[in-house]
């Protein structure tokens, strides 16, 4: 009986249909403690960026609601359109205040990688001019490889470059494949940082939408530079 | 419990661990023993997603149409994996991240396919979930064992909490780099496999 052709076919139908009625229940049920998982992660990472204390002396990430309550009391969100002049929507800032009193910004970065799409943020000095910090916190890379990109190693070579020339232009980025010590031995010239072997594609991605993003916010800073007291 | 059920739960802790004995699910005990935190929370998922396909397919054995008894199989410990990690993606999410691909590929483990084929297929359910909880807590055993020697000699620390003194890393000791990598890893799973075995009796029977 059970090796009969239609109860082979009756049968699969059936286990797909619980098999997929099981996940899709369970996938509805959790998804709005996944969704403020990952906001949580988000805003832990505009926070990591800004060099907020996140990670506690023995390296563990401090709990949700610190990081809810920290975003809350200290990052303001700001939109602004091409030509820097404040908008609705368009292009966000992130401002850290201390009582009130703006002293660091924060930009999302995103483009392709090399298997999907990239997500970081890059944290500058009041000047806009100096990094803070860099961090990427969701993409679809291969881990070990491109994955390592979210690593503290890979991003914290960024921070305290400038991303302006002498000539107040923006600079573009490069992940050098390789070394940036070997490849410009008498110093870059312009914000870059060591590759991941293995990652050379990841790192070019990397390379062109960090240029691209910091490109597009160019107007937005001199907007904001000039509008600080 | 009878003794038999006791049996079921006890060999696979040494007699007949997965790992030393069986030689099953070595590449995740590679990757997740680099800290303990995850490699107990990697031991837990493989443990439910073994006991409950044991339960599953044993519940549904004398159901399943030979020619697909395999894709069923997989179909059921798949299922499982996915609810896995969605739970922890919603209420571990870090540790998940941390994890990253290596609890989908519980479905690639050996130990999981490996005993729904040697004992759920052929006995009933309640001995079925035994065995797969019998299972799961042997490679944990291993897990925490690789873990608890990588993680305090590779970084000084256990679940994440300095257990190496400030004190003798000022005095010259270093943290062996070389356990954080999967060499190292070898290494230790290869000493366990051969204390384990010299501790059990254990000959290999060909």
């Amino acid at each position: 009986m059970r090796n009969r052709p239609v109860y082979v076919i009756v049968y699969s139908i059936t286990i797909c249909l619980a098999a997929s009625l099981l996940l899709a229940v369970a996938s509805s049920g959790l998804r709005e403690t996944q969704e403020r998982m990952r906001e949580a992660d988000r805003k832990f990472n505009v926070l990591k960026a800004f060099q907020a204390e996140v990670v506690t002396a023995d390296g563990r990430r401090i709990p949700t609601e610190t990081v809810e309550t920290m975003y809350e009391t200290h990052v303001r969100e700001a939109w602004f359109n091409a030509d820097g002049s404040p908008a609705d929507g368009g292009l966000q800032v992130f401002l850290w205040t201390d009582d009130g009193v703006v002293s660091r910004y924060a930009i999302p970065v995103s483009g392709q990688g090399l298997w999907g799409p990239v997500y970081g943020y890059l944290a500058l000095d009041l000047e806009l001019k100096s990094i803070l910090g860099v961090t990427f916190y969701r993409h679809q890379e291969t881990p070990g490889l491109g994955g390592e990109i979210e690593k503290d190693a890979f991003v914290e070579p960024f921070r305290g470059q400038s991303i302006l020339a002498a000539d107040g232009s923006i600079l573009p980025v490069e992940v050098v494949k390789g070394r940036v010590a070997e490849r410009y031995p008498r110093g870059a010239p312009w914000i870059a940082v060591d590759g991941i072997s293995g990652a050379t594609l990841t790192g070019r991605g990397v390379s062109e939408f960090m240029t691209e993003n910091l490109k597009t916010y160019e107007v937005v800073f001199q907007a904001l530079r000039r509008g600080q007291p | 419990m009878s003794a038999k059920s006791i049996k079921i739960l006890t060999d696979p802790l040494s007699e007949n661990n997965p790992i030393t004995i069986q030689i099953l699910g070595i590449c995740s005990a590679l990757a997740v023993t680099v800290q303990l935190r995850t490699a107990l929370v990697m031991a837990a998922a493989l443990t439910v997603v073994t006991a409950g396909s044991n339960l599953i397919i044993s519940l549904l054995r004398n159901t399943i149409p030979t020619r697909i008894r395999l894709i069923v199989e997989m179909t059921v410990v798949s299922t499982l994996v996915i609810l896995a990690d969605q739970f922890l993606r919603a209420y571990l999410y870090d540790i998940s991240r941390q994890l990253s691909v290596f609890v989908g590929l519980i479905i690639t483990n050996c130990i999981v396919l490996g005993r729904l084929e040697a004992y759920a297929m052929s006995n009933p359910p309640g001995r079925s979930f035994l065995d797969g909880i019998g299972n799961g807590v042997g490679y944990s055993l291993v897990l925490v064992a690789v873990a608890v020697v990588r993680e305090i000699f590779g970084s000084g620390t256990l679940l994440g909490a300095r257990v190496i003194p400030e004190s003798l890393y000022a005095a010259g000791y270093a943290n062996n780099g070389l356990l954080l990598l999967a060499p190292g890893a070898f290494i230790v799973l290869g000493l366990l496999i051969w204390a384990q075995r010299t501790v059990s009796g254990h000959v290999e029977t060909d």
